[in-house]
């Protein structure tokens, strides 16, 4: 089943100085898919997650999320079609300080009015699955990196989204904290079945994806899927990186 | 957790951000709250109608406006702080209705602490605020009651206007955009544009507010600048136009010309790259562009407080000479011939200034008046005039037959431009006398508003004028100790009244100075009131923006300090971007306070530059106070992030 379909999409920056972020982009996701964008600085992977984000309406083309066209509703129609099928998770995390850890994860479903047990009983299971049941009253700036990144991984699951959008997730961790935090992803992806959309310049991170999309100048460039050997599939990533002109190890985190 | 414990837990857990925008909300309602209990107190209360009741009621519909736009402003700084929070919050799937809730809630936890907290506050300070009352109206002592009508009021228009101000938020936080909402303070950083012409604009438009300011002062020195300045005044809405343009003028100067300078000093580039020039030159650009529109108000409302300040002082300390001036005897009875009982009458007033031990000289004049031409023309002779001048030590006139002396009839008189008094001729009779004006009276010498178009002729000329529409008998006193004579009026009040149309009517210098003395002691007491608040609002306007934008002037500074700046280096830094947003507004609105006092100058008798200066320099020791006090705690507070 197709979870995200982008027919056509083009965006352009600007009224006097156009900037065209992307240019004709036409892509397919399945229902359980985990696919990661990749692509050189300022080649529009962040325009492209913003695009299927609800939060930034293409120039022309359409997204389909589930069959529907979100931009096509009005703004609170849109809220409540991000607060319940779309699930997010940043590089700077954006918790929110004034709540606990506990309060942050379950935000999406107070937003929606749940019931307080019900909501206790979600935060319970998906706090033990994110092993971070004992911060759960710490405030934000109490956890290190890695667990804010879990938190907001938590906050992004509780509510069982459809999509999983995930914006260089491990941009900000150490590399054991990138580690923990992709395999999560990829046991959330393979346990829930919740289709994942990340964007990364990482290459280890991407190679923890299904499949990889790579896009150069706001265009598609190529795509690649993995088969058994994620060493193997991280060894591709990498060559097709170096095709792509970016050097292979792009330590570039500056993004447009 | 449902949206209200949200809200709470935002008010409990982020006080630091919360903390300025209650103390200001709660110092805008103490200063609203301690001017009703003036306001409602029983005995000023039982004044209806007076002018005591339209000036307090004035001023404290003032403060409301002043409080709505500082309670506007405080919001608006303290909501943009919180930018990227809302939009985290909206793209999780907060709708722009629960978003506006929050935001409510928020300000009405916020609201209604800072109406409980103001109010106690208020009640603190409110018998001392009587007291100061008290003693200007020189009424009995204004006791303390329990102002519960205050309480309702102010409790009612702040929860209105913290209703007002929740309604407003959507416009405030661009509710549409999550992805500028998520940049939040990271600000873009494009190059600054600015426009050259708009810069030259606020100059044009500043220097023209200016000439017209001063444009009353400028007649008469050649006659081309006369042409221009007749230009002016006969503009219509001339008052509005010279506002408007210094007005413009300077929001153009914040906006526009101060980034033109700015840009010009980086030109120079042995200036700019002079040690720590460099590094407060660049960060000053981006921060008057950030914070324009708020020097801008700054400004003008510091303009506005230092003007009213100066206005109300100097009202105050001529109210005396006023007097004077404005009474030249101390009481001047006046009789028309027709009244019978004009001996009686001058018998009681003299009688009762003798029973009270008053010394006083008595001069007596007559005069005529006559319509002649369809004028209204009164008519004294010379010796009467002389025994008058002679008795306020003036100069001893000189008339010919054809010859006639003007006087004026108001203190306030210009012979260039006054027509009455720069007639060159006077025809009398319907022109059967033709008399030649040698000259203008100095000074009043009845009192003032008295005897409108008077002109003195040559006691023969007197002696044959014919049209006579009305003849009276003007007697008037100099009484040296004329500032006792408060309980004599009072008793002759009660005796003669006010006059009687046709018949006789008198007026003395004491009831116009204490009137006048009292109101302007008032004025000076609301206008210090509303001068010290607008100034203290002000200052809180620019603590308020430098304690938001600290969070990010603390990672700026740790990363230089890295690079190696010192304390002292990051103290000068600091300390000058400081003070440029501190004292170019107080510079800035003295001038534009310079140029008001001239326009003011214009209705005041006498001089008022020097408590203009009085004026600027209490203030000036407020607003060092104020800088030296923010930018401790600015520095103390980013001392702690300083790489040692």
């Amino acid at each position: 089943m197709e979870i995200l379909r982008l027919k056509h999409v083009s965006k352009i920056y600007g009224t006097k100085v156009q900037y065209t972020a992307l240019n004709d982009i036409s892509l397919s996701i399945e229902k359980g898919e985990f696919v990661g964008i990749m692509g050189p600085s300022g080649s529009g992977k962040t325009t492209l997650l913003n695009v299927i984000s609800t939060i930034d309406p293409p120039t022309s083309g359409e997204v389909l999320i589930d069959g529907e066209n979100p931009y096509k509703s009005d703004s609170s129609k849109l809220a409540l079609f991000r607060r319940r099928k779309l699930g997010f998770v940043f590089q700077d995390f954006n918790l929110i300080d004034t709540l606990t850890i506990g309060e942050n994860i379950m935000l999406p479903l107070t937003l929606d009015g749940h019931k307080v047990s019900v909501m206790e009983e979600k935060l319970k299971d998906v706090a033990a699955r994110l092993d971070i049941e004992n911060i759960l009253t710490k405030r934000t700036f109490e956890v290190s990196g890695g667990q804010a990144q879990r938190t907001a991984i938590a906050r992004a699951v509780i509510h069982s989204p459809l999509l999983l959008l995930a914006d260089e997730p491990t941009g900000n961790l150490d590399s054991k904290a990138a580690k923990d935090v992709m395999e999560l992803f990829e046991s959330i992806n393979r346990d829930t079945g919740v289709t994942t959309v990340m964007v990364t310049h990482d290459p280890k991170s991407a190679s923890y994806c299904r499949r990889v999309i790579f896009i150069k100048d706001g265009q598609f460039f190529n795509e690649i899927h993995r088969g058994d050997s994620r060493q193997k599939f991280y060894q591709q990533i990498i060559d097709v990186l170096a095709l792509l002109g970016g050097e292979a190890n792009d330590l570039d985190t500056i993004r447009l | 957790m449902t949206l209200t414990q949200f809200a709470f837990n935002n008010v409990r857990r982020n006080t630091r951000v919360y903390l300025a925008y209650f103390l200001s909300s709660v110092f805008t309602i103490m200063v609203f709250f301690s001017f009703a209990v003036n306001l409602f107190h029983p005995v000023i209360a039982s004044r209806k109608g007076g002018t005591i009741e339209i000036i307090m009621g004035q001023t404290e519909a003032a403060i409301l406006v002043f409080s709505f736009l500082f309670v506007l402003i405080s919001v608006n700084a303290f909501l943009k702080v919180r930018s990227k929070e809302f939009g985290i919050l909206m793209l999780l799937g907060m709708t722009k209705e629960q978003l506006r809730r929050l935001v409510f809630l928020e300000n009405m936890m916020i609201g209604c602490l800072a109406i409980i907290v103001g109010i106690s506050l208020g009640l603190v300070f409110s018998k001392l605020f009587l007291m100061i009352l008290s003693s200007i109206l020189v009424y009995e002592d204004l006791s303390f009651y329990f102002p519960y009508k205050a309480i309702l009021l102010t409790t009612g228009f702040f929860i209105l206007i913290f209703l007002g101000i929740s309604a407003l938020t959507p416009f405030i936080i661009r509710i549409n955009s999550i992805i500028e909402l998520l940049q939040g303070s990271k600000r873009p950083n494009r190059e600054i544009e600015f426009s050259a012409v708009q810069s030259i604009a606020a100059l044009l438009l500043l220097g023209a507010g200016y000439f017209m300011a001063l444009s009353f002062q400028l007649y008469g020195i050649n006659h081309f600048l006369d042409r221009i300045v007749l230009l002016i005044e006969n503009l219509p809405y001339v008052e509005v136009i010279l506002t408007a343009s210094v007005v413009i003028g300077t929001y153009l100067f914040f906006t526009q010309f101060s980034i033109f300078i700015l840009h010009r000093l980086k030109g120079n580039k042995s200036f700019y790259l002079h040690k720590t020039n460099m590094l407060w030159i660049s960060d000053l650009i981006y921060r008057i562009r950030d914070n324009a529109r708020m020097l801008f108000l700054v400004t003008i409302l510091s303009a506005v407080a230092f003007t009213a300040v100066t206005g109300v002082y100097a009202l105050s300390s001529v109210v005396k000479d006023e007097a004077l001036q404005d009474n030249p005897f101390a009481l001047t009875y006046t009789s028309y011939c027709s009244n019978k009982n004009e001996q009686q009458q001058v018998r009681i007033i003299e009688d009762m200034l003798e029973a009270h031990g008053f010394n006083y000289a008595r001069v007596q004049s007559e005069v005529i008046k006559q319509v002649s031409n369809h004028r209204t023309i009164h008519i004294m002779k010379l010796s009467d005039y002389n025994r008058r001048v002679s008795a306020l030590e003036l100069e001893q006139a000189v008339l010919g037959e054809d010859q006639a002396l003007l006087v004026p009839v108001y203190v306030r008189f210009d012979p260039k431009r006054d027509k009455t008094l720069s007639q060159q001729s006077i025809s009398l009779d319907n022109g059967a006398i033709n008399l030649e004006v040698v000259g203008v009276a100095p000074k009043v010498i009845f009192y003032s508003g008295l005897f409108p178009n008077l002109v003195v002729v040559n006691n023969e000329t007197y002696d044959k004028i014919t049209g006579i529409q009305e003849k009276y008998h003007s007697y008037s006193y100099d009484i040296p100790d004329w500032l006792n004579t408060r309980e004599v009026t009072e008793k002759l009040r009660d005796q003669l009244g006010v006059g009687e149309h046709g018949q006789y009517f008198w007026s003395t210098r004491i009831e116009g100075y204490t009137v006048e003395n009292q109101n302007k002691k008032l004025f000076l007491y609301v206008g210090f009131f509303l001068g010290a608040i607008f100034f203290l609002g002000a200052g809180s306007f620019l603590y308020f923006r430098l304690y938001t934008d600290l969070n990010q002037e603390k990672s700026k500074y740790i990363g230089i300090s890295k690079l190696g700046l010192s304390f002292r280096e990051m103290k000068k830094v600091a300390s000058m971007q400081i003070a440029v947003l501190f004292f170019v507004p107080y510079v800035l609105a003295s001038i534009h306070t310079y140029f008001a006092i001239n326009v003011l100058q214009t209705v005041l008798y006498s001089s008022v530059f020097q408590q203009f200066l009085t004026v600027l320099g209490a203030f000036l020791i407020l607003n060092i106070i104020y800088y030296l006090s923010v930018r401790s705690r600015y520095i103390n507070y980013l001392k702690q992030f300083i790489v040692p």
